[in-house]
């Protein structure tokens, strides 16, 4: 099981509600949805795919069915990215 | 010989090589604002020297790290700073090539520390504060900055505004970083608080609708004159794009070439 973590040198940005995250090594910038923002606060300490989506499940009271799928390729994004990394 | 001038909130001490390089300096920089030397020390010291490389070629920049300075190398220009960027050497080809350095050096001097940005752009004052007008090559900055002259509109910058960005206040300065629009600056600094940032799209009818402050900002991210920055630098960047959508209006703005358009901004 894979556990993942934030890249320690990307930023979030917040503006009107919404995240952004600043990798100033790649020099990209990422629009996350809420959902998305929920779980990169959560990435400050590691996860897996399985307990992220428990996670999301327990937060938000309508999820759909697929959030195990969506959780996993928002985790190969981030990955691709260079915002979070494999944890050791 | 040198020179003291002002540029934004900073004097800045030019040497010059030559009497040659000092003519080449006030015909690139025609409006710039002199000042005495007596009372203060300047903010940024540089040496200008003519006769290195060849025409422009591209806009690519080699960064050379030394111990405790940076070289930064275009085809027709060469500069020699320390990391603070209070000594700058520029070395350079021609008039584009010294405008181009000298905008260099100013960027990383006030982005190092977190004072502003430069910003590709025009920029008209009015009675209300400042207008930025920016977009891709070839939107309409220039021209939206020539249709915006007139008794009560003054033009401050045709290529590159300079940012003065703190909390809860963004301000914008005269420009002497000038692609064909020279403006005299007053003799007594001024600055402008700026009230609104127009992304320009040429269209037969003018219309004005609102971006989003995230967007505003990936939008903007582009239109910051930077080279070669460091992570260190970039944070910065983005943390003064960030305060700058944060306090400012952003649009997208159509235009055709009259100047009614200003009734959208007006009003």
């Amino acid at each position: 099981m894979t556990l993942y973590i934030r890249n320690p040198s990307c930023e979030a940005i917040e503006l009107d509600g919404e995240t952004m995250i600043l990798n100033p090594d790649g020099l990209t910038i990422t629009q996350l949805s809420p959902v998305a923002s929920y779980c990169w606060s959560l990435l400050s300490e590691t996860h897996s795919a399985g307990s992220l989506s428990s996670a999301v499940r327990s937060h938000y009271e309508e999820t759909d069915l697929a959030v195990e799928q969506d959780i996993s390729l928002f985790l190969r994004e981030l990955m691709e990215c260079g915002l979070i990394a494999a944890a050791e | 010989m040198e020179s003291n001038i002002i540029i934004g909130e900073h004097v800045l001490c030019i040497s010059f090589a030559s009497s040659a390089v000092r003519s080449i300096f006030s015909r690139t920089f025609p409006t710039v604002v002199g000042c005495s030397s007596n009372g203060f020390e300047p903010d940024i010291a540089v040496h200008l020297d003519a006769g290195y490389g060849t025409p422009f070629i591209n806009y690519n920049v080699v960064k050379q790290p030394n111990s405790g300075t940076v070289r930064y190398l275009r085809s027709d220009y060469l500069i020699e700073t320390d990391e603070e960027c209070r000594r700058a050497a520029i070395r350079f080809h021609d008039e584009l090539a010294l405008k181009h350095a000298f905008m260099h050096v100013y960027s990383l001097y006030i982005v190092r520390r977190r004072w502003g940005l430069l910003v590709h752009s025009s920029c008209v004052t009015d009675n209300k504060g400042a207008h930025m007008f920016t977009g891709r090559s070839g939107a309409g900055k220039s021209t939206a900055a020539v249709l915006s002259e007139s008794e009560s509109r003054g033009i401050i910058a045709d290529e590159a505004t300079i940012l003065r960005i703190r909390p809860g206040e963004v301000t914008v300065f005269h420009s002497p970083f000038r692609s064909e629009l020279q403006t005299a600056a007053a003799q007594e600094p001024m600055k402008w608080r700026l009230s609104s940032i127009h992304l320009l799209h040429q269209a037969k009818q003018h219309r004005r609708t609102p971006i989003a402050k995230s967007e505003g900002l990936i939008r903007l991210m582009d239109k910051v004159f930077f080279w070669n920055p460091s992570s260190g630098d970039t944070r910065a960047i983005m943390e003064l794009l960030r305060q700058t959508v944060d306090l400012v209006p952003l649009y997208d703005l159509y235009f055709r070439k009259d100047p009614s358009f200003w009734e959208l901004i007006s009003s």
